[in-house]
């Protein structure tokens, strides 16, 4: 009886010690990803986001879902990056253009044939926006703000970490948790949740299909209808993050 | 000689300063032919766009973003942005009735519209343009308008205005637009007779497997002597050929102006432009 125990307790203590020595720290991940970004020289990816707004009308707070679905290309140097939106209906086809190099961000309306031109003038105010020429960005810095945790998990039959990050007491945003579900061989994203600081959640980005380094070509991404009328004019602050309705140019 | 260097000198300067600075839009370059019926003769055409500037040579047709260009001129148009988006064009041109066109606009990029103003010289007559057009996000409704305002001095020594505006709405899938005009005299520039007034409505729909068609239907009437002509414009937009098409009718007189540009990849277009006096095809490509 003894001997069993010993037996056991010998192979549990190995599987706690070998957990330890491969458990990733949060900071290794980001590390990892990081690193692996570097590599990314172009990238397709096809998001499905689902968030709740918040308004109030005559009075009263509604909070209503919406639903957009994205296919994103992207180029590392020169940064351009397209998005055509798919879903919802009222936007489908709609093209939001956004040239870090020439600092022009350009919304392409199918419907109207209009394409809206405005300047991109570097910002100086933070915002909670993803910066989507850059999504790593969002891990940069992020334990200074976040309590960063990291486990392993099965989602959807694939090993994945989940990061999860929550706001130290002692700051403010306006995200009280975020969950990473990275898969652990590609280190891809493959969701995210965003929770409100009263722990409600408020969005959730699934990440459909990603594609690296398959060749994409400025000069395709950056292509229009010929006989599209361009309205220029206007500037907006930074560069965007993840839109949610069309540019005004305003 | 000296003096002439040095412009030389400071108008290079210039031009590869606007070049290399403020970088805009995509780089493209157009190549083709155009056959003048009139003149039995093919003619060469050009379309450059190269960073902040734009040089068409040759057929200058079917070139909205100008205030004034005449579908059947033939010329020069040459085209500077600066780091404001405003731009300035030059028109040097001939029509087959021989009139001289000439144009010197300014483009200017405010918040959310521009607006241009142009002088031109087209035949004997002289005149003044400006016009607005802007976009405007109403809610899920994106708003557009284009209104534009001429004063010409014909070489009668008499005066001719005319105002002519189009509002647009676009939601979802569809697309609605409402034109009204009124022409106190007629010009060298209006399609329509003098003491006119068109009005019209306009309709695009984007259908479920991603084809854009619409129209546009624009009658008008002339108070002089109660005739009456009709505007049409249609458009067609498919995966890879998109078709725009505009047909004026007044007095037994047809006028037609078409394109059709066929897209042979995403940067790499065939074009076709189709007006009374000529028929042009072109090879353009971007990079």
């Amino acid at each position: 009886m003894r001997r069993r125990f010993l037996i056991v307790f010998v192979i549990i203590s190995v599987f706690i010690i070998e957990s330890l020595a491969f458990a990733i720290t949060p900071k290794e991940l980001i590390d990892k990803i990081t690193a692996r970004t570097k590599e990314i020289k172009d990238s397709y990816v096809d998001i499905r986001m689902s968030m709740s707004v918040t308004g109030v009308s005559s009075g009263s707070s509604q909070t209503t879902k919406l639903t957009y679905r994205l296919k994103i290309e992207s180029i590392t140097n020169p940064t351009v990056v397209r998005i055509t939106y798919v879903e919802p209906d009222a936007f489908k086809g709609t093209v939001m253009l956004i040239d870090s190099e020439k600092k022009l961000l350009s919304t392409y309306s199918p419907v109207a044939n209009q394409i809206v031109q405005s300047k991109i003038e570097e910002s100086q105010t933070n915002t909670s926006n993803i910066d989507i020429t850059n999504p790593i960005s969002i891990f940069t810095d992020l334990e200074k703000t976040y309590d960063l945790t990291v486990e392993e998990k099965k989602l959807d039959k694939k090993d994945v970490y989940v990061l999860t990050a929550t706001l130290k007491q002692s700051q403010k945003g306006e995200f009280g948790k975020g969950v990473f579900y990275i898969e652990k061989n590609s280190l891809t994203p493959v969701k995210i949740e965003l929770f409100d600081t009263k722990g409600q959640l408020v969005g959730t980005i699934d990440i459909l299909d990603i594609k690296y380094n398959i060749g994409l070509k400025v000069a395709n991404l950056r292509s229009f209808p010929k006989d599209a009328k361009i309205v220029k004019g206007g500037t907006v602050q930074g560069t965007p993050g993840f839109p949610f309705g069309s540019q005004s140019g305003k | 000689m000296l003096r002439k260097r040095l412009i030389t000198f400071v108008l290079v300067f210039i031009l590869s300063s606007f070049i290399t600075r403020y970088a805009f839009s995509q780089n493209s370059l157009e190549l083709g032919f155009s056959w003048a019926s009139s003149e039995n003769r093919l003619l060469f055409d050009a379309r450059m766009t190269y960073e902040s500037m734009k040089l068409y040579l040759g057929n200058l047709q079917e070139d909205g973003d100008r205030l004034i260009v005449k579908y059947n001129t033939r010329g020069l148009l040459f085209s500077m942005e600066d780091e404001n988006m405003n731009s300035y064009s030059l028109i040097w041109g001939t029509t087959p009735d021989k009139n001289d066109v000439i144009s010197l606009e300014v483009k200017l990029s405010l918040e959310g519209y521009n607006d241009t103003i142009g002088l031109y010289k087209f035949g004997n007559s002289w005149g003044l343009g400006y016009k607005r057009e802007g976009t405007e996000v109403l809610g899920p409704i994106l708003g557009s308008y284009d209104y534009r305002n001429y004063l010409t001095l014909n070489a009668s020594g008499s005066f001719g205005f005319g105002t002519y505006s189009s509002l647009g709405f676009a939601s979802g899938a569809q697309a609605i637009n409402f034109d009204l005009g009124y022409i106190y005299t007629t010009s060298d520039i209006f399609n329509f007779p003098s003491n006119s007034l068109p009005f019209g409505i306009g309709y695009r729909e984007r259908l479920d497997n991603g084809i854009v068609i619409g129209g546009k239907f624009i009658p008008y009437v002339c108070f002089n002597d109660g005739s009456w002509g009709i505007n049409l414009e249609g458009n067609l937009r498919m995966n890879r050929v998109n078709l725009n098409l505009g047909i004026d009718y007044y007095r037994d007189n047809l006028v037609y102006l078409g394109k059709i540009i066929f897209d042979l990849s995403d940067t790499k277009q065939i074009i076709v432009r189709v007006n009374p006096s000529t028929i042009g095809v072109s090879y353009g490509e971007s990079f």
